[in-house]
């Protein structure tokens, strides 16, 4: 009976590798570079291939030369680049690798080609109109991403976006933070509101409200609203409360209620003389689409 | 775009694994580290690669195309790196010679100095785990001296000189613990008892091969088995009456002074006659006249130090 046959080849079938601490630190680019040298024979001439510098394909060279921690090439006496013997059979090695690593890139290209998915966030109460849908007709996108739209409350606003669950987030009253990067959008519209009902006559400024009978309804990060109160105090406005959700304390029928105004578009500047909550995008900090803050900040200048 | 290859192999075992701490653990990086490699990635690829939750990471959509890659670039680059060592060998004429931590290894390796090996070469000795073969595939290693168990560890790839081959295995135990019979001796009886053996560091495949032997021969299984880092361990513990050493070949000469104590048997002497195996291995297509010179050393001087008896 032949046992040896029924078992299995060796006790264990896990590989060994390396840990990071033994390997060298090679990038895509090193190879890339390394091959143009080898190939043009000079840094000059693969710069020129590479669409780079001399200094810059030099230096990527030596960075390559240090991690794989032998030479690579020995001047000539006609100042060309001759690539050593462990250069020479590095080269034999690098097919498999090389070829690997362009469908790698090619995939990416076309994966950015097809238009990556962009991730839209934004509370319920944005996609009733106005503010959120003004700011989307301006936003030019499509040429490089296909957008989705999502509802996230303003709660969890910020794990949603460093778990990347979503990539922008539109908001009132978003408080800058330093792992998410903020783009203003303009301030929101002011609307009166008395014993539940829209008032029609408006106080001109903040310093007509009468001291101490009016109330702002609080809305995104807490500190928002705070801010806001301060600087209708800076205003004239004398007095004043925080409405907060679900508190037992509420204004009297005859004290006014300041609500931001999701309906109407945002307003660029702060014109009419009225501090409001700020309609804001927000974004995790270095964004894997790197071209997305810039197109962001293009429209909120508009 | 610039991709850290280091970075992709991070991501590959991320994505795979779905936890940071077990990525940290198996590539030694702490785990902030590993949320940095992944934003470097990202922001290189200008994708999104992972989405992150309470419950775990996954694979975002468009990180399941670049995973595929990835595992093609991980793979190429891994073989890519021990071909650069193996180059970087060769030019400074250095051998890697892996030897097992059996007692055939140890001996060995205090003899390596008497070695002969062509002028200009470098041996440099390695310790071994059971996993000799993928070293020797992946040229982490050129040369192995390793005892093997059956069929353990050959394949067509890899090249094998004998240098010494024992017949059955040894079964040993303290008598002031354990009445066996010698004369009639029967080997599922030793089952019902702890069962001591070499790990696969000291001969690979033999744990593994005895359990399945024992299933395939008798339908049953030890009651328990406990593995040694070496033989003279497994017979002190034998010794102390722990349980029954079970040994690969003619192991007493080999225990020394633990065995000295212990009544043995030699069993499954003609049912197994070539079951254990002290051999010099190398790739079958070992091109380098330093690394086969170092190897065929090696044997000569095993056979000189372990005849066959």
């Amino acid at each position: 009976m032949k046992i040896g046959y029924l078992l299995p080849m060796n006790e264990v079938t896990k590989k060994i590798h390396p840990d990071i601490q033994q390997l060298p630190s090679l990038t895509l680019r090193q190879m890339e570079v390394f091959f143009a040298v080898c190939r043009e024979g000079s840094y000059a001439n693969a710069a020129l291939e590479l669409r780079s510098t001399r200094p810059n394909i030099k230096r990527v060279c030596e960075d390559f030369q240090k991690a794989v921690g032998r030479p690579l090439f020995e001047e000539r006496p006609d100042r060309t680049l001759q690539p050593t013997t462990f250069a020479n059979e590095l080269l034999t090695q690098t097919g498999t690798l090389s070829r690997s690593l362009r469908h790698l890139t090619e995939s990416v290209r076309s994966l950015h080609e097809k238009g990556r998915i962009l991730r839209f966030a934004a509370a319920g109460e944005l996609f009733k109109g106005g503010l959120f849908t003004d700011f989307l007709a301006r936003l030019r996108i499509s040429d490089a991403f296909r957008p989705c739209f999502l509802r996230i409350e303003a709660n969890r606003y910020r794990i949603a976006l460093l778990n990347a669950e979503c990539d922008v987030y539109f908001g009132a009253g978003i408080v800058a933070s330093n792992r998410l990067e903020l783009v203003d959008l303009g301030g929101i519209p002011w609307t009166f509101k008395q014993g539940g009902s829209v008032l029609t006559k408006i106080p001109s400024k903040p310093a007509d409200m009468a001291s101490g009978k009016w109330w702002i309804a609080e809305t995104g990060d807490p500190p928002a609203s705070e801010s806001i109160l301060q600087a209708l105090h800076l205003a004239g406005a004398s007095g004043g409360r925080i409405l907060k959700e679900n508190s037992a304390d509420q204004p009297a029928n005859d004290e006014i209620v300041l609500h931001h105004d999701i309906t109407s578009p945002p307003q660029p500047g702060r014109r009419d003389g009225w501090p409001s909550f700020r309609f804001s995008a927000v974004l995790k900090k270095q964004h894997p689409y790197s071209e997305l803050m810039a197109r962001l900040t293009g429209v909120a200048l508009a | 775009m610039d991709i850290d290859l280091n970075c992709l192999l991070v991501f590959r075992h991320l994505a795979q694994s779905g936890s940071f701490t077990e990525t940290g653990k198996r590539w030694n990086v702490s785990q902030p580290a590993v949320s940095v490699m992944i934003g470097r990635l990202e922001s290189a690829a200008g994708l999104i690669l992972l989405e992150r939750s309470n419950a775990g990471t996954k694979l975002a959509a468009d990180g399941v195309l670049f995973l595929e890659h990835a595992n093609e670039v991980c793979e190429a680059y891994l073989a890519f790196i021990d071909g650069m060592h193996t180059i970087g060998r060769r030019l400074d004429r250095q051998v890697l010679v892996g030897i097992d931590s059996s007692w055939f290894g140890s001996v060995l390796k205090q003899k390596f100095p008497t070695l002969i090996s062509p002028s200009g070469v470098t041996p440099i000795i390695r310790e071994i785990s059971g996993i000799w073969r993928e070293m020797l595939q992946t040229t982490q290693l050129d040369v192995i001296l390793a005892s093997r168990f059956l069929h353990a560890g050959l394949s067509s790839d890899i090249q094998e000189a004998v240098i010494r081959k024992e017949r059955g295995i040894t079964v040993a135990w303290n008598p002031a613990f354990h009445s066996f019979d010698e004369a009639n001796f029967s080997f599922p009886e030793i089952l019902r008892n702890s069962v001591l053996m070499p790990d696969p560091g000291v001969v690979s495949n033999f744990a593994t091969s005895l359990k399945v032997w024992c299933e395939q021969a008798y339908g049953i299984q030890p009651t328990n088995t406990v593995e040694f880092s070496s033989e003279a361990d497994a017979a002190a513990a034998a010794n102390a009456g722990l349980g029954v050493l079970i040994a690969p070949g003619d192991a007493m000469p080999r225990l020394g002074k633990c065995g000295e104590s212990l009544t043995h048997v030699r069993t499954f002497e003609f049912l197994l006659p070539e079951s254990f195996t002290l051999g010099v291995y190398c790739r079958s297509d070992e091109t380098s006249r330093d690394v086969l010179a170092v190897a065929a050393s090696i044997v000569k001087l095993g056979r000189k130090l372990f005849p066959q008896v």
